[in-house]
């Protein structure tokens, strides 16, 4: 069952949590040195301009004015010199000059600690904003920080007006900023450190936080449930052990007692499929016996040639409530019965042994031959004890096979169909009587009739009539008559065969709901 | 499909019927009867919505009549000509009284 697996929850959980540290960090320390740098940035700049400010209020503006003009030194321009050589030497300032930018970008000094009057460089400066400072008389608002090929620099820049008021010049204070880089490396480097060692202690205390709390417990679970499943046996205590005081100890103690309840649950279904096996076999054994029951050995009596008899009965269930029977009461009288029990199953099936041994020993008691006593007998019998409220139709002919007449009582059964030597068949109806064990001292009607040699007689149960396709139609009494007139000369079991194959044919791959049973007798008189 | 509509007025109980009355329907309407039967005197059956009545149903109509014999009386009407003639063959005819 182990499939390959590239990381177990532990491997994602470590990923997770050593990703999510150095994130923090990076981003802790970008964070940082960029705050940093804008504040040391701004500090520096604003002390250049402490510088400047000083320098512009001793300087004469007018001479500067002039010297924009004249591009040439005088005496003052040298007094100026040494004053900025003397403030540039204790002030720190990296450079000190006064240049006039011009719009093809480049500045032409007035002075400048590191050349000559007159001299023109380019202005490594962002320009727009020394024009702005130039052509409006205002401060830069940026710091004017820059790489150059003077050093990293940031630029406090003032500009000089003259006594009318207009801007005559630029003066720059630069200040050397090579120093901050050196302490921005520092201060990083010490953050990255002082960081790492807090996001590992953290790393390893939440690494053990969420093992103990979390991992572990869904590990334990998870070897349990597989453990479990293998061999649903309810042995492994470990997962009781899960002591988290939280949801996870939920999970567990639902998990141990679900285990618990299927381990019963498969307990009880044992029982219960090892009982249903029992009656089932039971059942089959029932089964056999109600079929032995009915005469299934045709022909019945091979020496009588007088007659010719078959029957079938095909249980929707395992046992059902349909019987036929036949018997000779003595030389001359053969009794014939088809009967139905009211409902299915077992029940059915025990009711209907009662009253097939009831009818046949009433029958065999007396030579009445009288079916219309011997059903108000087995009713009486039935009814003094039947709390169940089953009941049974039954369709009992006698009949005197020397001379072909005979009585039949019909208690609530299919009426029968009757073909004439060269007649068809068709349904013998008359009012019947109430079914057997119905009510309690119901009297039944019987009748008489005559058989000629070549007349047939076939009974059945609802099971025929009522056979129901997928289209929930019946099969019904005209199909049945149809059915039996189709091969109307048939012997006794073809004709049986012909109308079972005729309503599998209706019916076709439909259940069958009830029992299906025919009886067919075919009388030739003495020859 | 069945529809049982039952109307108890004092001891009278009117059962009315739809649809088919057979083996897999006739325990709803045998339930209805035991939990209402107590009591009655007067028990009728309408049958006039009923398409169909097979033999697990007239049981539970010919035990109704049983419990009925002893306590009042049991009618069953407005039986179309169909379930009529289940109960002509059947000979329930002679047991029910059918109005």
């Amino acid at each position: 069952m182990k499939t390959k697996r590239k990381l177990g929850i532990h491997g994602k959980a470590l990923i997770g949590i050593l990703l999510f540290t150095l994130c923090m960090n990076v981003l802790m320390c970008l964070s940082g040195s960029v705050i940093f740098d804008k504040v040391v940035q701004k500090l520096y700049n604003e002390r250049g301009y402490v510088v400047a400010h000083i320098i512009l209020k001793q300087l004469d503006h007018d001479k500067i004015a002039e010297y924009t003009q004249t591009w040439e030194e005088d005496e003052y321009y040298r007094k100026m010199v040494e004053y900025l050589e003397y403030i540039q030497e204790f002030s720190n300032a990296a450079y000190i000059y006064i240049g006039v930018p011009y719009e093809d970008k480049t500045i032409k000094y007035v002075y400048d600690s590191g050349s000559h009057i007159g001299f023109e460089d380019p202005i490594a400066a962002p320009f727009d904003e020394l024009w702005t400072a130039y052509t409006e008389g205002v401060r830069p608002t940026s710091y004017l920080v820059r790489h150059s090929k003077y050093g990293y620099l940031t630029s406090s820049c003032l500009p000089v007006k003259d006594s009318k008021g207009n801007v005559v010049a630029l003066l720059f204070v630069d200040t050397n900023m090579e120093e901050i880089q050196t302490t921005l490396f520092i201060f990083i480097r010490n953050m990255v450190i002082i960081a790492l060692l807090l996001l590992s202690v953290f790393c390893l205390l939440n690494w053990r936080y969420v093992s103990r709390n979390l991992i572990d417990p869904i590990v334990t679970i998870r070897d349990n449930i597989n453990k479990f499943a293998e061999t649903a046996v309810f042995d492994d205590t470990s997962i009781m052990q899960i002591r988290t005081n939280d949801e996870m100890e939920d999970l567990a103690k639902s998990i141990s007692k679900m285990e618990a309840e299927i381990v019963d649950y498969i307990k009880s279904i044992q029982i219960i499929t090892a009982e249903k096996e029992r009656i089932s076999a039971e059942l089959n054994v029932a089964t056999k016996i109600q079929a032995d029951m009915l005469p299934s050995i045709f022909p019945p009596f091979p020496n009588r040639k007088e007659f010719d008899i078959y029957a079938t009965m095909t249980p929707a269930k395992e046992v059902g409530g349909d019987f036929y029977d036949f018997f000779l009461i003595d030389d001359n009288h053969l009794a014939l019965v088809m009967a139905d029990v009211a409902g299915k199953g077992v029940p059915a099936a025990l009711f209907m042994v009662n009253a097939k041994t009831l009818i046949k020993n009433r029958a065999l008691m007396d030579n009445q031959y009288s079916p219309a006593q011997i059903l108000t007998d087995v009713n009486n019998q039935i009814c003094a004890t039947n709390d169940t409220g089953l009941f049974v139709t039954v369709w009992l002919a006698i009949i005197d096979l020397t001379t072909g007449k005979g009585l039949a009582s019909n208690a609530g059964h299919e009426h029968p169909a009757i073909k004439r030597k060269d007649g068809y068949y068709e349904f013998d109806v008359y009012k019947h009587s109430p079914a057997v064990a119905a009510m309690d001292g119901i009297r039944f009607r019987e009748h008489e009739f005559e058989l000629h040699p070549g007349d047939v007689f076939f009974v059945y149960t609802d099971g025929v009539t009522e056979a129901t396709n997928a289209e929930e139609e019946l099969y019904g009494s005209d199909r049945l008559l149809k059915a039996l007139n189709s091969d109307k000369d048939a012997n006794a079991m073809q004709l049986l065969q012909n109308v079972q194959a005729d309503i599998n044919e209706f019916v076709k791959e439909s259940p069958q709901f009830d029992d299906i049973t025919m009886l067919c007798f075919r009388y030739f008189g003495l020859k | 499909m069945l529809n049982i509509n039952k109307v108890k007025e004092g001891s009278k109980l009117t059962i009315a019927i739809e649809g088919r009355l057979d083996t897999t329907t006739a325990p709803q309407l045998e339930n209805v009867i035991n939990e209402e039967i107590e009591g009655v005197t007067d028990l009728t059956f309408d049958l006039k919505a009923l398409d169909y009545i097979s033999s697990a149903g007239l049981r539970v109509l010919l035990s109704s009549q049983k419990i009925m014999n002893k306590q009042g009386n049991m009618v069953v009407k407005n039986s179309s000509e169909e379930v009529l003639e289940i109960f002509e063959v059947t000979g329930f005819s002679d047991i029910f009284t059918i109005e």
